[in-house]
């Protein structure tokens, strides 16, 4: 709590600093001129939600034109003219202007001119407005939309291999879905964590509208671990999303699996694909380390803790009394999430196992039953687990459909269980036989929360 | 001839066929006027060769690859219509998983109010409702005063076309159906839209990735109450059923969503303040959010004089926030810097200088420290950019020590003799990384050097670039990675009654070395490849 007090003081403490210059911030609004704009646009885009400059592909024109729309007031006068210039000031031409203020201006740009554009209102006492505030630098380049997404995902995969942080933000937009210094964060611990990044990508789907993209790409990739020069590879399919800006598409959002920005992917992506072309793919946890994940491990750790040292999946675990007299157990291992073969009580070698119609907590582990998912604080989708009332004496398993247990294990690494079906029958000669399916998600470092 | 040799006899005619297509296509075409056919051919051949060669990204021998794209504008009565059509032609697993594709297909038909569109259609409503594109078909109704719209979209949200038909491809099978509606109130000072969003999944393809039906009901309001302040709000429900696999029951929960975010611009600051609040139930599926979020932003960026600009950041957002969680996670992300331009009487010069903590306060505390420097200048007909950062990440209890220190510097030049353009360049770089709890120090070098040419009046223009990088690790293997890159670009002048013709090569050699020599492998490979624009 003392470390969050001090880290709240940072930014106060600037802002003593910085009120001390001539920093006229506070003045939003404080217009001297009582001409205003109430909206402003240039085809479908707000001029107060784009930045100075603006590109754009030629597809966005309205078949061929530009249109600057708005609509402007002067309190208790009335507007009695609207100029445009589109070559810096040095030319004005007048744009079609109705009684209640709203005006219109089409032109046809050419391709790859820069247009400096401001956009003067007057009122009928001769006040006008501030012009920098309509200030707007629109450049039209001969490029379709696919060629502008193509030049980004291109510009935005080289300077993610050549590690050149600032390269790859300046195609960042502001309004990043995930936060933009969020973003550049994860990527410094990406840089820090690969060498030699290698990505390939096709472009499998494009949409553009109103100044947006939507992407999907199958990619492949190959990366060293800078730790240990180790060799990753995986490939699959993504989608991102693109909005005008000044270097043409400016990322807005990445879906998993991320191909950057993957040592925060809980922060930075927005959504998942899950198709049958994402199977193993490369993820780096909180520490650093790199594994490769399957797609359902990679969205059950974005929803939910968020945390990416957490592996979930299903087993299946069978008891059958032998007609010679001995058992046959399923036991399984957390950490690797195998199942194994136990025979004849040849403990040890799991970290729970199925024994007639009990769960057995093996090779030093413990276990509890927290009761049926959704009672009290048992949610398997989102909880936390005890740390205390683990016991090395077995919990039911047949005929407890979802009952959620806790398992403790000797590293202190905790996994939860939740019990979805049973089976049981007797053959012939007595012999029981058991089966059990469950759900389970262990996490590999001794965190607490699922 | 060895390279002609692995082209197989179908795989030529394959070729030959991709690479027809599209001129087949212009003669047909009664409105050339009005068509724009486009398409790049190229084909590629790799050796890759040592006994680590599994670990190269490539794919041994000859591939094709083809991108075709359609383009056509005309009048439909009082409507223009407009269609695209793009397919991707491949026989490289690596790159696609089938052999031909669609990229794009879309009509649109459109007159000043009414937007009619069917194939791949993006009606962006707002962050949290949707905000992906779909298969399927859209209509937009704008007033011709632009102060009433009406949206509404239904489709599939498959990354591919052929997620519909193939099982290569197959993907969750997320129909979406949705409405907006947005009007200009307040003299057009403030915008209002309502949104409903409906989203039902089908086919599972993994076990363990749940599927949700799930509702969305959304208001957004952008509000310019004075000049320069720009309010952006949004609230967003969501209703859903979640299920995790075909034997679990059902679960039922709802949430909610709110941001809201005021920029005030005008010179010589730009402000941002932003807070936003996702509650851990609120699940949006063709919107962004991520659930179980508090977050507050703001950033101040202030233009002191002509020469120095100063920004400071800071961002907190937090989890845990209906308080199940044991270890709640609080992360501070405040930021200063100034840039300083012309600096030392230069008037090309400009420095930056940024510091930013990065704290994640939780059961193992984070500490992160980063510090960045930069300047660029020019001198004479040479660019330089040199960078220097330095991390420090610290996580308690023994998880992570270490400190990071890289360097690099760039110079690039643009020389015009006559003709020739010649674009020199000379990159240097180095990265160390000291782990405090293994007691190592690994370090990083780089070195390249390159030559760019043009030759305007013969159309052509080439890069050569070679170089090396070296990775020396205490603890583990080290490496080393020898490149070399050669691409020409030739447009002839007069290709037929194509529009624009580029023909292009490429060639690349790549040397990894490691201590383990098994791991050794080497790239060797060419690109020849044409672009038409008809």
């Amino acid at each position: 709590m003392k470390n969050r007090f001090k880290i709240l003081l940072f930014p106060l403490l600037l802002f003593l600093v910085f009120t001390n210059a001539n920093a006229k911030w506070w003045i939003f609004g404080h217009n001297e001129s009582s001409v205003n704009i109430n909206y402003l646009y240039i085809n479908s885009l707000s001029f107060d939600s784009t930045k100075k400059e603006i590109v754009f592909s030629k597809d966005s024109l309205d078949n061929g034109y530009l249109h600057i729309r708005g609509k402007a007031n002067a309190g208790n006068s009335n507007i009695a003219r609207v100029l445009i210039t589109l070559d810096g000031k040095k030319t004005w031409k007048k744009a079609k202007l109705t009684r209640d203020g709203a005006f219109d201006f089409s032109f046809e740009p050419k391709i790859d001119k820069k247009y400096n554009i401001y956009i003067q209102i007057i009122d009928t006492t001769g006040k006008t407005n501030d012009l920098e505030d309509t200030h707007k630098i629109i450049t039209i380049i001969n490029k379709n939309y696919k060629e502008i997404v193509r030049n980004t995902l291109d510009h935005l995969k080289t300077s993610y291999s050549n590690e050149d942080l600032s390269g790859f933000m300046r195609y960042v937009s502001e309004d990043f879905t995930g936060d933009d210094t969020t973003l550049e964060l994860a990527l410094r611990k990406d840089f820090n964590v690969f060498d030699n990044i290698q990505i390939d990508f096709t472009i499998n789907s494009i949409a553009y509208q109103g100044g947006k993209y939507l992407v999907s790409i199958s990619f492949n990739r190959t990366l060293e671990s800078s730790k240990d020069g180790k060799v990753y590879s995986d490939k699959g399919i993504t989608e991102f999303s693109f909005i005008d800006g000044k270097y043409g598409a400016m990322l807005y959002s990445m879906k998993n699996p991320l191909i950057f920005g993957l040592s925060d992917a809980q922060e930075v992506a927005d959504g998942s694909v899950v198709s049958v072309s994402n199977e193993k793919l490369i993820t780096v946890n909180n520490s650093g380390d790199i594994s490769e994940k399957s797609i359902a491990d990679i969205i059950n750790n974005t929803t939910n803790s968020g945390d990416d040292n957490i592996e979930s999946g299903s087993f299946t675990l069978s008891y059958d009394d032998l007609p010679s007299g001995g058992n046959q157990h399923k036991g399984f291992i957390f950490d690797s999430g195998t199942i194994v073969d136990i025979s004849n009580f040849d403990m040890g070698t799991s970290d729970i196992f199925l024994e007639g119609n009990v769960f057995w907590p093996d090779s030093g582990a413990q276990i509890q039953d927290l009761g049926v998912d959704g009672s009290g604080n048992v949610n398997f989708s989102h909880m936390s687990v005890p740390t205390t009332g683990y016991d090395t004496q077995p919990v039911a398993a047949t005929n407890n459909d979802d009952h959620v247990y806790a398992v403790k294990l000797p590293n202190n690494t905790y996994a939860i269980v939740k019990n979805i079906s049973s089976t049981t029958t007797t053959d012939t000669s007595g012999g029981l036989h058991t089966s059990v399916t469950c759900d389970y998600k262990y996490r590999s470092d001794g965190g607490l929360d699922f | 001839m060895k390279f002609l040799s692995f082209l197989s006899y179908r795989k030529f005619l394959f070729s030959f066929f991709v690479a027809i297509f599209p001129i087949s296509l212009t003669l047909f075409s009664s409105d050339l006027d009005k068509v724009a056919i486009k398409n790049d051919f190229y084909l590629q051949y790799n050796d890759i060769t040592g006994p680590g060669k599994k670990n190269s990204s490539l794919v041994d021998g000859l591939r094709y690859f083809n991108i075709f794209n359609y383009y056509k504008k005309g009048k439909l009565k009082k409507y223009k219509y407009i269609i695209n059509l793009g397919l991707k032609a491949t026989d490289n697993r690596k790159k696609d998983p089938k052999d031909i594709s669609i990229t794009n297909m879309q009509i649109t038909l459109k007159n000043k109010i009414n937007t009619f569109r069917v194939g791949d259609v993006f009606e962006s409503f707002s962050q949290y409702s949707l905000n992906t594109a779909l298969k399927g078909v859209s209509y937009r109704y704008l007033s011709k005063d632009i102060t009433n719209q009406l949206q509404i979209v239904y489709g599939i949200a498959y990354p591919r076309w052929d997620s519909f038909w193939d099982n290569k491809t197959k993907a969750i099978k997320r129909s979406v159906y949705g409405t907006r509606y947005r009007r200009k109130i307040l003299d057009g000072k403030m915008d209002i839209g309502v949104s409903f969003v409906y989203s039902n999944d089908k086919d599972r393809i993994f076990g363990g990735v749940p599927l949700y039906n799930n509702h969305l009901y959304t208001m957004d309001i952008n509000y310019i109450p004075i000049p320069d302040l720009d309010i952006y709000s949004e609230f967003s429900h969501s209703n859903n059923t979640k299920n995790t696999s075909d034997t679990t029951a059902n679960e039922n929960f709802s949430g909610n969503a709110f941001k809201i975010r005021a920029i005030g611009n005008k010179n010589p600051s730009r402000v941002l303040v932003e807070y936003e609040r996702v509650s851990p139930y609120y699940i949006t599926l063709t919107g962004s959010a991520t659930p179980d979020r508090e977050k507050f932003k703001t950033s101040w960026r202030y233009k002191a004089t002509k020469k120095i600009v100063t920004h400071i950041g800071f961002l907190w957002y937090r989890n845990d926030l209906d308080g199940q969680l044991i270890d709640r996670k609080d992360v501070y992300r405040p930021s200063i810097g100034i840039t300083y331009k012309k600096a030392f009487g230069r008037r090309h010069n400009t420095i930056d200088l940024t510091y930013k903590l990065d704290i994640t306060d939780t059961t193992n505390n984070i500490t992160n420290h980063i510090i960045d420097f930069s300047m660029s200048d020019r001198f004479a007909k040479i660019y330089n950019t040199t960078n220097i950062s330095y991390y420090s990440y610290k996580t308690d209890g023994n998880i992570q020590d270490s400190h990071e220190f890289r360097i690099n510097t760039q110079f690039n030049g643009k020389i015009r003799k006559k003709d020739y353009i010649f674009k020199p360049s000379l990159y240097i770089g180095s990265r160390s990384n000291k782990d405090e709890l293994k007691s190592s120090l690994d370090k990083y070098y780089e070195a390249s050097i390159g030559l760019g040419v043009d030759v305007m009046k013969y159309r052509l223009s080439g890069k050569l670039k070679i170089g090396e990088n070296k990775s020396d690790r205490d603890l583990s293997d080290d490496s080393k990675k020898v490149f070399l890159n050669l691409n020409i670009y030739y447009r002839p002048k007069i290709f037929f009654s194509f529009k624009r013709v580029m023909i292009y090569a490429r060639a690349f050699y790549n040397d990894f070395t490691y201590t383990t020599n098994t791991k050794n492998f080497r790239e060797r490979g060419t690109i020849l490849g044409v672009r038409i624009r008809f």
